[in-house]
């Protein structure tokens, strides 16, 4: 009786805390600007860079104004390729805390029975997508995405 | 939903699974050393023997001019090894474990005596891997049992692992199951074995087969490849073998889950 209430629980734990991937920017050029042609880019499709310059007033804010502290411009035609370096940027940072916890119970010498409950992201800690990244769409700078918020999972084991 | 789904196909193929009696494991990893005597000057012909200690399979080899042997094609588990050489104490140690496409390094040094003498060395399997240039690192069985695993897909236990970065594209709709990136490269370079062989989808950067079984051991090699092994059968078919086994994942095969 003890045993079944106090025994056989097990607590387990993942922490995952990660600063954000190397972001690109970049234009979409005109026909112009243009020298390899707009193919997907895993062929081959060079990102055009544009050009970029301190802003230290502007308006900064993670979700609508990711870029707010650069003013980026579109380079001339004789020279298309900006000043930005790659991946001078950084997508935001993740964290997010995993906790199991489950209990054993104990039917016959060899017949268990385990209850698990998981919680992905147990704080509920947002973590944000990557920004738009590309200064000719309109919602360049903004974030629209998230990882997932908490999600909880039951399950049943029968070890035998 | 979804969960539901797997549900359904978890229970059928464990049925088919249970009729099974052995399958083909191809992912292997490879024990080498070198046999010197306690001066540290290279023992050449010494018979080196590799038992597995799960199913009592043997290999024999021999050191070489050099004093170097070399095992390929070692199947995953735990090992014991002897070295005999006319004129030298018998070397054995027990603890050797081989993890997923490891090389492990066992070295030997054969003290002067008489063969029918022998001496149990242990902690001679060498825990820092100098023989391969390849960064991995191996998740057990104990892990992949307790820890929490969202919807149990295998591929986030790669997350474990340094230098993995969960991609957003692995919740965007329709979400591209299995998608990480790992040292920076995008998920579609992603590949997958399972025990050895190819797994992928190559649409985006999906792992196919859902796992029957809860995987015995997964070793992720960020850059390079990912790989999974199942559970070896052997322990299951042979239950003497399996009590002399003290290893926690031999309970493993045998359990299976419902997802609700």
């Amino acid at each position: 009786m003890v045993d079944g209430i106090l025994g056989g629980w097990e607590v387990d734990t993942i922490n995952t805390a990660n600063s954000g991937t190397p972001l690109d920017v970049a234009y979409t050029p005109s026909a112009t600007n243009d020298v390899t042609g707009r193919i997907p880019d895993y062929r081959g499709e060079a990102i055009m860079r544009p050009n970029v310059v301190p802003n230290p007033g502007g308006v900064h804010d993670q979700i609508n104004h990711y870029y707010g502290l650069y003013t980026f411009t579109t380079p001339p035609a004789s020279d298309p390729f900006g000043n930005v370096g790659r991946n001078s940027f950084r997508g935001p940072d993740f964290w997010q805390w995993d906790l199991g916890v489950d209990k054993f119970f104990r039917i016959r010498e060899n017949l268990r029975l385990q209850f698990r409950s998981e919680y992905f992201n147990a704080l509920n800690h947002t973590n944000l997508g990557i920004p738009d990244s590309n200064i000719s769409d309109a919602a360049f700078g903004t974030i629209r995405s998230t990882f997932p918020a908490r999600q909880i999972q039951f399950a049943l084991k029968v070890l035998f | 939903m979804t969960c539901l789904r797997k549900a359904t196909l978890f229970l059928t193929v464990c049925f088919l699974s249970l009729t099974a009696l052995a399958y083909g494991q191809f992912e292997s990893a490879e024990v080498l050393g070198t046999v010197r005597d306690t001066s540290g000057a290279i023992v050449a012909g010494a018979t080196v023997t590799l038992t597995n200690l799960e199913t009592g399979i043997q290999s024999q080899g021999a050191s070489d001019a050099s004093g170097d042997y070399d095992f390929f094609n070692v199947k995953v588990g735990r090992y014991s090894l002897a070295v005999e050489k006319t004129g030298f104490e018998k070397f054995t140690t027990k603890d050797v474990r081989v993890d997923v496409n490891a090389r492990q390094r066992v070295d030997a040094a054969l003290q002067v005596g008489a063969v029918t003498q022998s001496v149990e060395v242990t902690g001679a399997a060498a825990t820092l891997d100098t023989d391969s240039s390849e960064h991995g690192e191996v998740v057990n069985t104990q892990q992949i049992v307790d820890l929490p695993l969202n919807g149990r897909n295998y591929s986030d236990l790669a997350l474990l692992t340094t230098n993995v970065h969960r991609s957003i594209y692995a919740y965007a709709v329709p979400p591209r199951e299995g998608a990480f990136n790992v040292n920076g490269m995008r998920s579609t370079y992603n590949s997958f074995l399972l025990d050895g062989v190819d797994n992928n989808a190559y649409s985006t950067s999906n792992q196919v087969v859902y796992l029957v079984q809860v995987p015995h051991q997964l070793r992720a090699s960020p850059g390079i490849r990912f790989r999974l092994l199942r559970g070896q059968r052997a322990e299951h078919l042979r239950p003497v073998q399996r009590a002399q086994s003290l290893q926690p994942g031999c309970e493993v095969h045998q359990h299976y889950e419902l997802c609700l």
